[in-house]
């Protein structure tokens, strides 16, 4: 009996899921919009509504472009800045609340629940006031790798974006305790602390506490959201975490400025003047000018389903290609005693029904003959 | 598609066809793989230069044989399930086989629309014309055209209209060993070279298969995303398309060695000649044209054209659609395609 089709049996179905990693790092000149040539379209991109900021790698009028994130801001009605916001306060109160239902969730009452700045959502300090960067699922995949976030800004207090200011007094905003130490009470899943540091002593408030350094937001795995506290942008005077001496509290630095780490010396606002007096859109580009770099490796999680091909030493010696036959003959035999060959290219996943449902290629033919067997190793991915 | 790196290691690249997508997006379970095969779609074997190429034997020898083979580029996966895999590769128990059957469309017994005497322009050469409508089957029709059109002569024309369905060719296929160094015989029934299944692909949208003697509308057995539909025949349950000895398939001639020891070759085979070949079986079908076709324009349009006027000499302009019958045996795996025009007089 001659026969093209090998049934499987059940040994030779395999489910196998893996996890898959990948880098990725988004520079500040694509999140700052710098590399672009001046005057042409924008990889930023703003909206009507107002209510967040979305970057893009490329212009994103061009079909090529890719979403990298969205920034917003929002604070809470028991921020003490919100009684006195005067630019989109309902919308900033909007997105604090979203977004704060969404990661953090809500209470026995109902009510929504505040960013924990430990975590520890029965009690401790909470963040009244968020920098949310949400992170697209292009990017994202399924979670963010733990352990892997890093975030760097600039905190040079004048305010200008020159490269100078850009590089002066950077911090580095890290989730380094999240591949062993994570959070699970919240409704989106996990998420760890981030914690500030910085390799430029007196930057930060007081000597680092530990080794992870400052808490300063959380990052949600799944979700792919960053939530910093603004007062990554504040002297420790003002209730930051940056050194009060560096800033002009009894040091000699930008004395004129008492401590204030001006978000644009175009406003010379600082960061609460900033989430009061400004647009999400400008906050947004003041934040976007001092970023120097993120980096996260994403995780795929892949369900596999590993189909073992299994051509033994009798089968699949001979093949159905006109050009095999000449006259009825085949072509790569002299004599009948000769053994057959023929050269696999393709392997053809067929249903029931002999509907092809899946199919796979070889690089090179591999050469089948009566003397040689092959296991083929197809794998499905989902 | 690019082709696959084939610098380093042997890589395989697989991808879900578009009918797996949508059998996994159905979500009903039918999305159920079940067994495999494998192909050899990009591979020319001519270019195994061992006694038989016509380059002559490789200089180097026969370790060198298939270099040329395994060169070969191949090219990334198509995710159209009817564009790949046209060619599969076959077990067989014995390794000592030399000779491979084929299949051939017999168009002695059902004239292909070349066969015509007069020369034709703009046909289906080795193939056949598929009328789609009442007035285009009907002979009367074109009672008055040349007498040499394929539409007087009978020759090469499907009537695909369920009226004239069992009056017109039909398309006849020849299985078996087509090699005359071996002498006439019938293949054993238990000969593992004959083959008793065809599969029958055809576009679902132009028609169906009809039985031969006309009563019966074939099922398929699926109908995949591009329309594609899908029939089995199997020589147990499908007699009716097999011709004697082997099945019943009315107003088809025998495919037997004949009993005259002189002249025992079968009369109207395609495969061997006079003094040699291995008869398998002879399958034949009818085309039915689709109701689409019959009533309505829209397919001609789109798929399709207006031929000349005086088509074939008939006197007449058409509305036309190529398309190709495809038969493939099912355990032998050989496979040939058969060029088709559906026609509907304007």
């Amino acid at each position: 009996m001659a026969t093209s089709f090998k049934t499987l049996q059940a040994s030779d179905v395999q489910a196998s899921r893996t996890k898959l990693h990948e880098a990725i790092p988004v520079t500040g000149t694509i999140v700052s919009g710098t590399y672009l040539v001046a005057n042409a379209s924008t990889n930023v991109k703003n909206f009507s509504h107002g209510m967040f900021q979305s970057v893009y790698d490329y212009p994103f009028l061009s079909s090529s472009a890719n979403h990298i994130f969205d920034i917003t801001v929002g604070m809470s009605a028991n921020s003490a800045l919100s009684a006195s916001t005067n630019v989109q306060g309902k919308q900033k109160l909007q997105l604090y609340n979203q977004m704060a239902q969404i990661l953090v969730g809500h209470d026995a009452t109902g009510s929504i629940r505040e960013f924990d700045r430990d975590g520890d959502l029965t009690s401790g300090d909470k963040f009244h006031d968020g920098i949310f960067f949400n992170f697209s699922r292009l990017l994202v995949k399924d979670e963010l790798q733990k352990g892997t976030f890093r975030m760097e800004f600039s905190v040079d207090p004048t305010g200008t974006y020159d490269q100078i200011s850009r590089t002066n007094r950077v911090i580095k905003i890290t989730d380094t305790s999240g591949s062993n130490s994570f959070k699970t009470n919240s409704p989106a899943g996990e998420y760890g602390i981030l914690f500030v540091t910085s390799s430029t002593s007196g930057t930060l408030n007081t000597d680092l506490e530990h080794n992870q350094g400052l808490p300063c937001g959380l990052l949600y795995y799944q979700a792919g959201i960053a939530v910093l506290s603004s007062s990554l942008f504040k002297v420790h005077a003002s209730g930051g975490l940056l050194g009060n001496e560096l800033y002009g509290w009894g040091g000699n630095l930008a004395p004129n400025t008492g401590g204030k780490v001006t978000m644009s010396s175009a406003s010379n606002f600082n960061i609460d003047e900033d989430l009061q007096g400004n647009s999400i859109s400008g906050t947004a580009d003041d934040l976007r000018n001092r970023l120097q770099d993120i980096y996260f490796a994403n995780t795929t999680e892949l369900n596999s389903t590993i189909y073992f091909c299994r051509a033994n030493a009798s089968d699949f010696n001979y093949s159905s290609n006109p050009t095999y036959l000449s006259k009825s003959q085949i072509r790569v035999k002299e004599t009948r005693e000769d053994s057959p060959v023929s050269y696999i290219t393709t392997v053809g996943l067929y249903g029931a029904n002999n509907e092809l449902l899946a199919v796979a290629k070889l690089s090179e033919p591999l050469k089948k003959t009566p003397a040689n067997e092959f296991t083929l190793r197809v794998r499905l991915d989902y | 598609m690019a082709f696959l790196d084939n610098s380093g290691d042997i890589i395989l690249d697989a991808v879900l066809t578009d009918t797996g997508r949508k059998r996994l997006a159905a979500g009903d379970g039918s999305f159920r793989i079940a067994k495999f095969a494998v192909g050899d779609d990009e591979v020319d074997y001519t270019l195994y230069r061992n006694s038989n190429a016509a380059e002559g034997v490789h200089p180097s020898g026969s370790a060198y044989y298939d270099i040329n083979i395994l060169q070969t580029p191949v090219l990334e996966a198509f995710t159209n399930n009817t564009s790949i895999m046209n060619h599969k590769l076959v077990s067989y128990v014995r390794d000592d086989l030399l000779y491979l059957p084929v299949i051939k469309n017999n168009d002695t017994i059902s004239q292909t629309v070349d066969k015509n005497t007069a020369a034709l322009t703009d046909i289906p050469v080795g193939g056949y014309l598929v009328t789609t409508d009442y007035t285009t089957s009907d002979p009367d029709t074109f009672a008055a055209s040349t007498a040499t059109s394929p539409f007087r002569t009978f020759i090469g024309v499907i009537r695909g209209n369920r009226s004239f369905a069992t009056a017109g060719q039909f398309i006849c296929l020849d299985q078996g060993i087509d090699n005359t160094d071996l002498s006439i015989q019938k293949l054993d029934n238990a000969d593992a070279l004959r083959e008793t299944q065809f599969l029958v692909e055809m576009d679902n949208r132009l028609g169906q298969v009809l039985s031969l003697d006309g009563n019966t509308v074939a099922r398929p057995s699926f109908i995949d995303d591009d329309n594609i539909a899908s029939y089995y025949f199997s020589l147990n349950s499908n007699g009716q398309y097999f011709a004697a000895p082997d099945g019943q398939a009315p107003g088809v001639a025998e495919f037997n060695r004949s009993t005259n020891e002189t002249s025992p070759a079968d009369t109207f085979s395609v495969i061997g000649d006079t003094n040699g070949g291995r008869y398998g079986t002879r399958f034949a079908f009818r085309l039915l044209a689709a109701e689409n076709l019959q009533t309505s324009n829209v397919l001609f349009s789109k798929l399709g054209g207006n031929t000349a006027s005086d088509y074939v000499s008939s006197g007449a302009v058409f509305r036309f659609i190529d398309s190709t019958i495809r038969v493939t045996g099912f355990t032998t795996g050989y496979r040939v395609d058969i060029p088709v025009r559906f026609v509907k007089k304007i």
